[in-house]
């Protein structure tokens, strides 16, 4: 954009709109990428969430006309996790339905104050078993990806089970491993040194555009810091106790970190001071040169944030250990008198209460030592190769088919052999009864084919419906079985104009394989 | 693929049980046969059950259960030893049980069924066959051509057996193998029975085709 200006104050505001104008148009860029790029990465870390919240919200309010309205949903999913992980992480052992009743029985009569009667209450375990199981299915957390234009679901499960040896086995699954781990994150790395170690890479590799979006980060992670000593400092003037706990839990989180990210801001902006010496040197202007110009300052101001957030932790440490001496001055100092604790001892007549003091005096040797004349062996110790890395080669994405589609596609498959066998004998006679397909089943199938889940959910799907017309259901299909019986149909033809119904025989039971008992179906064929 | 599901349908034959004079367990090494028929016994299907069979041709003795050998680790001679004992672990009465030990095939099978039946002067019009999956086509082929001159109805309720049944057989080399070799069979034995080649292959004169039959 090109301005005719007569006077040099006017060329001056018209560069300050030209920098303003880009400086927006970076911030933008910021902001866009922030938005709209990441969502996705967001959202796929939120899912990790999403059964929680779900399961908070839905709690047990619903149960019981509210009965046990007073266990508190939160801690028996965390508690069950926990649990979990226990068993198969740290064990190495899967979960039996058994173990986990067990596990909850326990948990109801110590930390809800259950009787013993009370906690032998199998269905309410049962019902939170299926919450926490979704009653099988994943949770699904759909949301809108403005990257693609689209509208993406997640799923996420928290306990996964498979059969074997006829027996159902749970594991926690790891998106929830990975939840449990984040409600109680132990931050082994500052933020904001990570960015200054990637804001030095971007200085060095002359990406200031890139740099001044590592600035951005920084300065929203000072941002947060200065938000949560705010809220330590309001809850120290209203708990001191509580307040201390935090602000500790704080300086061990992040403050220890300072100096080293008081360092990397200095090596930064030397680094940033080079770049605009040299660029003046070189005699570079234009859009690089503002660049230069506007990481040096973004860099000045954010190292200024930074050293406030400092100044105002030292304030506030200042604050806290006034508050300390004040409340101690207000509370009996607790005080251990070693003679009157002795002749309590004496008293009671019991030397086990001896350990409490000599224990600590046993306590592991803290002051570790390291024997000089290692240090040649220190010196020559080679790393093994395979500790050297592994060249990682950029992956490509894969297509992702999840368990829930897999067991999708084999009913799919399952219930249309199951189906051509029914519609095969409607065919041929005017009616079939259940008790005479599980015959043709068992002898179709092997034999494990009326032990079979897929058998069974196939006849509560065909339950569903009292009529069936195929030549409606090929075109029309309104539940998931005849979602199936369509593919299957149009697949298959030579069924067309059949049409059937269901009579139930609650009178006649079916037993099968000495186990299951069922009230047997009479399949008619029907002109209407 | 068409082809695939009219070989299945050739093949794999199930019918509805009814009820009948007697079960049939041909000669076999696999237990499931044999629970097929006691199942159906334990369902009032039928009052008897013959098993049939020595050991295969070819074979100077049994070899044993083909599966489940901790289960069925009896000395058995034949197999209608083995399915006795098969049919007896699952409750059938040792009295409702009939023993042909002689037959080293399934044309046998049928002959000397036929036989038994006659010497024990019973009167059968509708009996039950509990075989292996793959081998429902070829037994009812026996069978009603060895009754063929009686009016006895043969209803197939085979078990599936060595993980071959009408829904995986494509999916491995042994089902492949053994459900092909099925059809080969069939055709080959049918032509015999016809008269136009001998057991062995060999054709014959025209003039003595049909005799067989």
């Amino acid at each position: 954009m090109v301005f005719l200006c007569r006077n040099a104050m006017c060329i001056r505001t018209c560069e300050k709109i030209i920098n303003d104008r880009q400086e927006k148009k970076v911030d933008n860029y910021i902001l866009m990428n922030d938005m709209v790029q990441a969502h996705e990465e967001r959202m796929m870390h939120l899912k990790r969430y999403y059964p929680f919240f779900r399961l908070m919200d839905s709690g047990l309010s619903q149960y019981r006309d509210g009965a046990y309205e007073r266990l508190d949903m939160s801690y028996i999913v965390l508690a069950v996790l926990r649990f979990f992980i226990e068993a198969n992480h740290f064990h190495d052992q899967p979960v039996y339905y058994e173990d986990y009743r067990q596990f909850m029985a326990k948990l109801l009569v110590r930390d809800f104050d259950f009787t013993e009667e009370e906690a032998e209450n199998d269905e309410l375990y049962q019902y939170i078993f299926d919450k926490l199981c979704n009653e099988g299915r994943p949770f699904e957390l759909n949301y809108y990806d403005p990257a693609a234009h689209q509208q993406k679901m997640l799923r996420v499960r928290l306990i996964e089970s498979e059969l074997k040896d006829q027996q159902v086995l749970y594991r926690i699954s790891s998106d929830a491993v990975a939840f449990y781990l984040d409600t109680k994150e132990v931050r082994e790395e500052s933020h904001i040194s990570v960015a200054q170690l990637l804001l030095e890479k971007m200085i060095k590799a002359q990406n200031f555009k890139g740099g001044l979006e590592v600035i951005g980060r920084i300065n929203m992670e000072v941002g947060r810091l200065m938000e949560e000593r705010h809220e330590i400092q309001t809850l120290l003037n209203r708990h001191v106790t509580e307040g201390l706990k935090a602000l500790e839990n704080y300086h061990d989180r992040l403050m220890k970190w300072f100096s080293e990210e008081q360092r990397l801001f200095a090596s930064n902006m030397a680094l940033s001071a080079r770049a605009v010496q040299k660029m003046e040197a070189d005699r570079i202007t234009g859009e690089a040169a503002e660049e230069v110009h506007r990481l040096d300052t973004a860099l000045k101001n954010a190292m200024k944030r930074h050293e406030e957030l400092m100044h105002a932790y030292m304030q506030m440490q200042k604050a806290g250990d006034e508050a300390l001496a004040k409340a101690k001055r207000t509370r009996f100092r607790p005080a251990v008198d070693l003679i009157d604790v002795g002749q309590r001892m004496i008293k009671a007549d019991d030397p086990e209460l001896l350990t409490h003091l000599v224990l600590p005096l046993m306590a592991p040797k803290i002051r570790k030592t390291f024997p000089v004349s290692r240090v040649d062996d220190l010196l020559l110790y080679k790393p093994e190769e395979s500790s050297a890395g592994e060249p990682v080669e950029k992956g490509r994405e894969q297509m992702y088919v999840y368990e829930d589609e897999v067991a999708e596609e084999r009913m799919k498959d399952n219930f249309g052999y199951l189906l051509r066998v029914l519609l095969d004998q409607l065919k041929q006679k005017k009616e079939v009864t259940l008790a005479q397909l599980n015959y043709l089943y068992a002898m179709k199938f092997p034999d494990q084919v009326l032990e079979n889940g897929d058998y069974y959910a196939f006849l509560v799907h065909l339950s569903q419906k009292e009529r069936y017309d195929l030549d409606t259901i090929k075109e029309h299909p309104d539940t998931f079985l005849e979602e199936t019986m369509s593919e299957f149909l149009k697949v298959n033809p030579g069924y067309e104009g059949l049409k059937f119904r269901l009579n139930y025989l609650p009178d006649e039971t079916i037993s099968i394989l000495e186990r299951f008992e069922m009230s047997n179906i009479r399949f008619e064929r029907t002109e209407e | 693929m068409k082809f695939l599901r009219d070989i299945t349908e050739f093949i794999f034959l199930e019918d509805l049980p009814e009820k009948a004079d007697l079960i049939i367990v041909p000669g076999n090494t696999w237990p499931q046969p044999a629970r097929r028929a006691a199942a159906l016994y334990h369902e009032g299907m039928a009052p008897y059950i013959v098993v049939s069979g020595r050991y295969s041709k070819g074979q100077q003795t049994f070899a044993g259960a083909a599966c489940e050998g901790d289960r069925y680790k009896g000395a058995y001679m034949t197999e209608a030893d083995f399915l006795t004992d098969v049919l007896i672990r699952e409750g059938v009465p040792e009295t409702a049980v009939l023993q042909e030990r002689k037959a080293e095939f399934t044309l046998e099978n049928a002959r000397y069924i036929r036989r038994l039946l006659e010497e024990k002067k019973m009167t059968v019009k509708k009996a039950l066959i509990c075989c292996q999956a793959f081998h429902a086509r070829r037994c009812r082929m026996y069978f009603e051509y060895v009754f063929q001159d009686t009016d006895v109805e043969f209803l197939m309720c085979p078990a599936v057996t060595q993980g071959i049944s009408r829904c995986s057989w494509m999916e491995s080399q042994k089902g492949l193998d053994t459900v092909l070799g099925e059809l080969r069979r069939c055709g080959e034995q049918f032509a015999w029975m016809c008269g136009h080649q001998d057991r062995n292959g060999v054709p014959v004169p025209e003039r003595n085709v049909h005799q067989n039959l």
